[in-house]
């Protein structure tokens, strides 16, 4: 009877260790999609604020954009929440062995997708890069968040030209980082390593617009 | 008898791995917290470290017409660096240390000690505090070495420390920003 007894015991505690090896493993598998994803959006979120960064640092002269026959070296739009375009006027590579100056268009556009970061559900966008009358193309994708404004002494200003006395640009990109589905109830993150964040602040040479 | 002596090694050496997995899956998670609290923390270093870059390189320099090339008249005494030189503290900073909007020369920043805010989230509605100290001395302007008397050359190191994770600092952030007189001409 005690070998029974025994046998059974011996049984059920196998389950048991099978089943918690299992949950391990899935929950180990888990998290290391989650960190490369993190480190994906990290890599993204660095070449958006990247590209961004160095086109508002080569900013043209007001007289050097007049003659490209544009009113502002640069020129922000705002939805109110986050920048949906910008116009920049920049010494930028034109060509594989060239750099000139041009016109650099970004646009922020909703990808009709959403994503759950922490406790909010957020949209998708996504960022393209026109540069003249070339087509437009992708510099940043599964975008929450662009951020430009011109940091001057008094608030910030998210739309339209640079104020008389602006002299730095803040530039700040927020990637999402999609954590993997069917995560155990008591393994729901609330932090923002899903979402990374990254931002500068330039002082652009010309600005304020130098005549 | 046996088996069940077995069953139990086994549980114990289950827990013991659980244990150690959960451990490591811990600090992977606090890593990708700090990072992005570091990232946080650059970020606010480089928002000062952008100010101190606008403003004159001394309180001498002030509109100043022409760069300062090799004359080290009227350079503000290493001594008085920060905005408790008498004028500056009468006539330009009101409120010491915090109203640095008003600030006009490198060295005003030299006292700023206090807490800067940046908001994350998906929303920008999340505050993270990070503690701000800057410090303003001459340097050399050959070998960035400080410098007991005025020189052409300014050093501001930034530090910013981030908010505590288990009783430490999540991120420290040193930003040295150098100046001279010439290329704060140009900014200015």
């Amino acid at each position: 009877m005690t070998s029974h007894f025994d046998h059974l015991a011996a049984l059920i505690v196998g389950a048991i260790i099978l089943g918690t090896v299992a949950v391990l493993q899935q929950r180990d598998v888990s998290s290391t999609m989650e960190t490369t994803m993190s480190h994906a959006a990290r890599a993204r979120a660095e070449v958006l604020l990247d590209v961004v960064s160095q086109d508002a640092e080569n900013l043209l002269t007001t007289v050097q954009a007049a003659d490209l026959g544009i009113p502002h070296a640069i020129q922000l739009e705002s939805d109110g929440e986050r920048t949906t375009g910008a116009t920049l006027t920049s010494f930028v590579r034109t060509s594989p062995s060239a750099y000139g100056p041009a016109t650099v268009r970004y646009d922020l556009a909703d990808t009709g997708r959403t994503v759950v970061v922490g406790q909010d559900t957020v949209s998708l966008f996504r960022v393209t890069r026109r540069v003249g009358t070339e087509a437009p193309h992708v510099v940043g994708e599964e975008v929450v968040d662009l951020d430009l404004a011109f940091s001057s002494a008094g608030a910030d200003v998210t739309n339209g030209p640079p104020p008389a006395d602006v002299t730095q640009v803040r530039v700040g990109v927020a990637v999402a980082a999609p954590a993997p589905r069917g995560r155990a109830s008591d393994q729901r993150s609330t932090s923002e390593t899903h979402l990374v964040r990254m931002g500068t602040t330039l002082r652009p040479i010309n600005l304020p617009p130098q005549d | 008898m046996s088996q069940l002596i077995y069953c139990l090694a086994a549980i114990v050496i289950l827990a013991l791995y659980g244990l150690n997995r959960h451990q490591t899956q811990a600090a992977g998670e606090r890593t990708l917290i700090s990072r992005e609290v570091e990232s946080g923390a650059l970020q606010v270093a480089e928002r000062w470290a952008a100010r101190i870059k606008d403003r004159a390189f001394d309180e001498a320099d002030v509109a100043a017409a022409e760069p300062r090339i090799d004359d080290l008249t009227g350079l503000t005494d290493p001594a008085f660096l920060g905005v408790s030189t008498a004028d500056e503290v009468l006539s330009e900073a009101p409120a010491h240390g915090t109203d640095f909007a008003r600030f006009d020369d490198v060295d005003d920043f030299a006292e700023v000690s206090g807490i800067d805010t940046l908001w994350v989230g998906a929303e920008r509605a999340t505050p993270l505090l990070f503690q701000v100290d800057i410090d303003v001395r001459y340097v050399n302007a050959a070998t960035l070495a400080p410098s007991a008397g005025t020189t052409l050359a300014k050093e501001a190191v930034v530090q910013v420390v981030g908010p505590l994770i288990d009783g430490r600092p999540a991120a420290r952030v040193r930003v040295p920003v150098h100046t001279t007189a010439a290329r704060q001409f140009l900014h200015n």
